[in-house]
């Protein structure tokens, strides 16, 4: 296992409508992450109460999931290209029952 | 006019709220389908402050006009608006300053002394236009056995010529002439007038000083000339057969009586019309009021346009215009000025003394009124639509207006000075009554052609 700094493990935020609504649940907040992909949960879960120390939060539970590379085809006028999206690994960050962070300011 | 809005931090925070939906719905944010970012993603994208500016102007302007309304305020320009404090949380304060219809002080606008005039018309007027129309139906008789004479329709060729040069301009085949109409430079008819057709003489002649074209004006030129063509200008005899030949009239008298009647008619329009002028004259003479300069500006812009469109319709351009009067368009502007303030003066005046009056014009007279234009500018949508508009129609309200107040007051006094022969409205009786009933109706419409020569 090799060492990775939170930074490293913490890659950026995932801001979307779902990621958003998982945050805004009460009174369990959820937070969603891309991270390193060869990070594992205890990890994670440091990296997270590191990067938040402020807040001074407590991570109770992580989930984490890969999103596999897909090919993509295109066609160009010299014909057809293909390639394949980055594959990522995401992490679902619970914190204990009433806790917050502002985690726009990830990253 | 300066107006001061408070708003309470509700309406501020309501304002915000709307404001996210507003930009949500018209930004793309990655990870969301349109319209439901949060407003923390927007103004990431956007930038800080962008929801608050979107919300702060859309509540100033809703402020600014239920402010209008509620002072009943109407304003001449676009407001400017001074935003003393908008931030969240906060009551949200601004400023706007518009110029607004000034208060005008009516002076007395009823009690003139000054009457119609109306211009009689006698057996001499009548003579002068049975000769008019005796001249449009003259004939043109040719003429073999004596020289021209002044009066006399002829066809000239002639060649111009400076030290045996001929100069531009100078040379015509066929010039029709009436001899004595100085049409040609000073002198040159007179060398025809006494020869013979077919005849050819040589002449030499002085351009006049103030002549157009300044390489000749001042200088000799030596002409050859032709008489080409000699014809008698013939009257008709004023009998009853002319009388026939001019339309449906039996005899001479009942021709005179009829051109009589319709001078006399005109005669009753004008005096109305210049009675209508001296009472709005009158009226702005005595009334007082602080002109605001936003009114005149834009009054006199108005005239600046009519003027280009005079200018065009007679194929020169503006800046052809300026130059040839060495003005430039500021020096316009302040030649227009004075007509325009009058302008003003007149608009304001007579919206007061409608208002003092209680005139007001009904929607179906607007409505006929907006169908007239239809039909007088059916070639021009622009035109059209704009009449249909709400703002077209306050327009022509507005105007419907203020001559209804004119006819009110040329009534009233009508009304108190029964003795004074009835000025009808002619618009009102357009075949054979002279006496036509003074409703109240509009007078905008154009007159009718002066008598000269109608019916051929």
């Amino acid at each position: 296992m090799t060492d990775l700094s939170a930074h490293e493990v913490i890659v950026r935020p995932v801001i979307t409508e779902k990621a958003i609504d998982l945050s805004n649940r009460e009174p369990i907040h959820r937070y969603t992450f891309q991270v390193h992909p060869d990070a594992n949960k205890m990890q994670i879960k440091a990296a997270v109460e590191e990067l938040y120390k402020k807040e001074n939060v407590t991570v109770v539970a992580v989930n984490v999931l890969t999103t596999h590379r897909k090919e993509k085809r295109r066609g160009t006028r010299r014909g057809r290209i293909s390639g394949y999206t980055t594959p990522w690994r995401k992490a679902i960050v619970t914190l204990a029952s009433g806790q917050k962070i502002e985690f726009f300011e990830g990253v | 006019m300066k107006l001061d809005v408070e708003l309470p931090p509700e309406r501020l925070s309501r304002a915000v709220d709307q404001a996210v939906q507003r930009l949500a719905r018209r930004t793309r944010v990655p990870g969301f389908r349109p319209g439901k970012a949060p407003r923390a993603m927007l103004e990431r994208v956007l930038g800080q402050g962008a929801v608050l500016d979107e919300a702060v102007e859309h509540l100033v302007e809703d402020a600014y006009r239920d402010a209008l309304v509620e002072k009943l305020i109407l304003p001449l320009n676009q407001a400017k608006i001074d935003v003393q404090q908008a931030e969240e949380g906060k009551a949200l304060v601004f400023s706007a300053t518009v110029a607004v219809r000034p208060d005008v002080k009516l002076g007395d606008y009823r009690d003139f002394n000054f009457k119609p005039e109306i211009e009689q018309i006698t057996d001499v007027t009548v003579d002068k236009v049975i000769d008019e129309l005796r001249d449009q139906n003259a004939t043109l008789a040719p003429v073999e056995d004596r020289a021209a004479r002044k009066g006399d329709y002829v066809v000239v060729g002639y060649t111009g010529s400076r030290d045996g040069v001929p100069f531009e301009g100078g040379s015509s085949e066929r010039m029709p002439l009436i001899l004595g109409d100085e049409r040609l430079i000073p002198g040159f008819e007179d060398h025809v007038v006494g020869i013979r057709l077919g005849d050819r003489i040589e002449f030499d002649i002085t351009f006049p000083d103030d002549y157009a074209d300044a390489d000749l004006a001042g200088k000799p030129a030596h002409f050859q000339v032709e008489l080409k063509e000699l014809r008698e200008k013939i009257l008709p005899d004023t009998d009853d057969e002319f009388a026939r030949g001019m339309g449906d009239y039996a005899d001479l008298p009942a021709l005179r009586a009829e051109v009589q009647q319709r001078l006399e008619r005109n005669a009753l329009d004008r005096a109305r019309h210049q009675f209508a002028d001296r009472i709005i004259e009158y009226a702005v003479a005595n009334a007082t009021m602080e002109l605001p300069d936003i009114l005149v500006d834009q009054e006199v812009e108005v005239m600046h346009d009519e003027f280009r469109v005079s200018l065009s319709r007679q194929g020169i351009a503006q800046d052809a215009y300026l130059k040839a009067t060495s003005q430039t368009e500021e020096d316009l502007h302040k030649d227009l000025r004075p007509r325009a303030e009058q302008r003003v003066k007149v608009l304001l005046v007579l919206s007061t003394v409608a208002e003092t009056e209680g005139v007001n014009v009904d929607d179906e007279a607007v409505q006929a009124e907006v169908e007239r234009s239809r039909q007088r500018y059916a070639g021009d949508a622009k035109l059209i639509s704009y009449f249909e508009s709400e703002r077209g129609r306050n327009f022509i309200r507005s105007t419907l207006r203020r001559t209804a107040v004119v006819e009110r007051l040329v009534d009233d006094w009508m009304t108190a000075h029964p003795e004074h022969p009835r000025l009808p409205h002619i618009e009102d009786d357009t075949t054979t009554a002279i006496e036509a009933p003074s409703a109240g109706s509009e007078s905008s419409e154009k007159k009718e052609p002066v008598e000269s020569g109608s019916p051929a």
